[in-house]
């Protein structure tokens, strides 16, 4: 017969092997902030090269005041991607690991969804501002072009956003698979089984 | 909550904890290699929720929640129909018998066998966890962590017993 409690007893006496890692919770804490700095770093480098360009192209080409509100809405477009991204990079990160599991699980397969999908909320916020863009430089750059070919670049300007938008998404799509696919089967696993159980 | 704060905090869950939460990461995974992986991803999370407690539960409870959690969806390197990995002999400290290392060894096979989630429960158990505070962690009814454990301590007493029976 099993005496549970003497289990109990063993289980907690059990002694652990050194570890090469032994664990250090100073080490670990620099180690952590360290990753975060970098990241905030990388983000706020992205930020600036993206100001940067938006205020030197301009001013390089002198573009007249059509391409440069072009240029505004281009510049509107990237910053979104890049908060939608930089939000991403976070919420992967920090999935509510502090929730009971049952809401864990939950809260977890929104967050995941959400990954496969960044940009639902402000898809045609992101679309529109970057087919006005281009089409206003695409305008502003036109010089006596024949009607065919002012209606070919203007077809490219409007369309090159929608494909560039669609090619992410495939490739995304594909790398969530492959990185999130195994933990979303099992938080799928683990909703059903918890499903008539939990408080 | 500023820096220094944050890593006072840290510290100290880290020292109270990291002795149970290293056993929970042994009776999960039984693979003494990645131990340190799965105890450092938790730590790692307990890092990121800290700024977030509003101490609406018990620490402990806390960091049992997050330890569950991160094991729940850890990615084991090895996968499903594989061998299990050899268990270490030592985890039994010198003064203990070698009876004691047996019982210890035959348990944590039989944890083994266990679906992630059982293994994780009776873990929280044999740390010494009440139902009510399994129930806190795992968001799921009292009456069916009982309802669990009962079936749990049966298939252990089951697999302990045969294995105890084929060495005698």
């Amino acid at each position: 017969m099993v005496e549970f409690d003497e289990l109990r007893q063993l289980w907690q006496k059990q002694a652990q092997p050194d570890s090469a890692l032994a664990p250090d919770g100073r080490a670990m804490s620099e180690v952590l902030r360290r990753f975060h700095r970098r990241q905030t770093v990388i983000n706020c480098l992205r930020a600036s090269l993206l100001l940067f360009m938006a205020i030197f192209v301009p001013i390089r080409n002198h573009m007249g005041p059509t391409a440069v509100a072009g240029v505004a809405l281009l510049f509107v477009g990237m910053t979104i991607y890049l908060v939608e991204d930089w939000r991403n990079q976070i919420g992967i990160a920090r999935l509510d690991f502090a929730k009971p599991s049952a809401g864990f699980v939950e809260s977890s397969l929104l967050r995941l969804r959400d990954m496969r999908y960044p940009f639902r909320r402000t898809f045609w916020v992101l679309i529109v501002s970057m087919v006005c863009g281009m089409n206003l430089i695409t305008w502003s750059a036109e010089h006596h072009s024949t009607v065919f070919k002012t209606a070919l670049m203007h077809s490219n300007a409007t369309a090159f956003p929608f494909l560039a938008y669609w090619l992410g998404v495939k490739i995304r799509a594909k790398r969530f698979d492959l990185e999130c696919g195994p933990i979303l089967e099992k938080l799928l696993a683990m909703r059903q089984a918890m499903e008539e159980h939990t408080v | 909550m500023t820096h220094a704060e944050r890593e006072r905090q840290f510290l100290e869950v880290f020292e109270k904890n990291k002795a149970s939460i290293r056993r929970l990461c042994y009776g999960y995974l039984n693979s003494a290699s990645e131990v340190d992986d799965l105890f450092q991803e938790i730590m790692t999370n307990v890092w990121h929720s800290l700024p977030s407690f509003r101490g609406e539960a018990r620490i402990s409870t806390w960091v049992y929640r997050i330890a569950v959690n991160t094991a729940l969806v850890y990615r084991k390197k090895w996968k499903h129909g594989e061998e299990l990995p050899e268990l270490a002999d030592d985890r039994c400290g010198a003064h203990q018998s070698l009876e004691d290392a047996e019982r210890l060894r035959m348990l944590h096979a039989a944890i083994a066998t266990l679906p992630d989630q059982d293994r994780l429960i009776v873990t929280l158990l044999l740390e010494g966890l009440s139902y009510k505070e399994i129930a806190e962690v795992t968001g799921i009814t009292v009456n069916y962590v009982g309802v669990k454990i009962s079936r749990i301590k049966d298939v252990l007493e089951q697999l302990i017993g045969e294995a105890t029976h084929g060495r005698v």
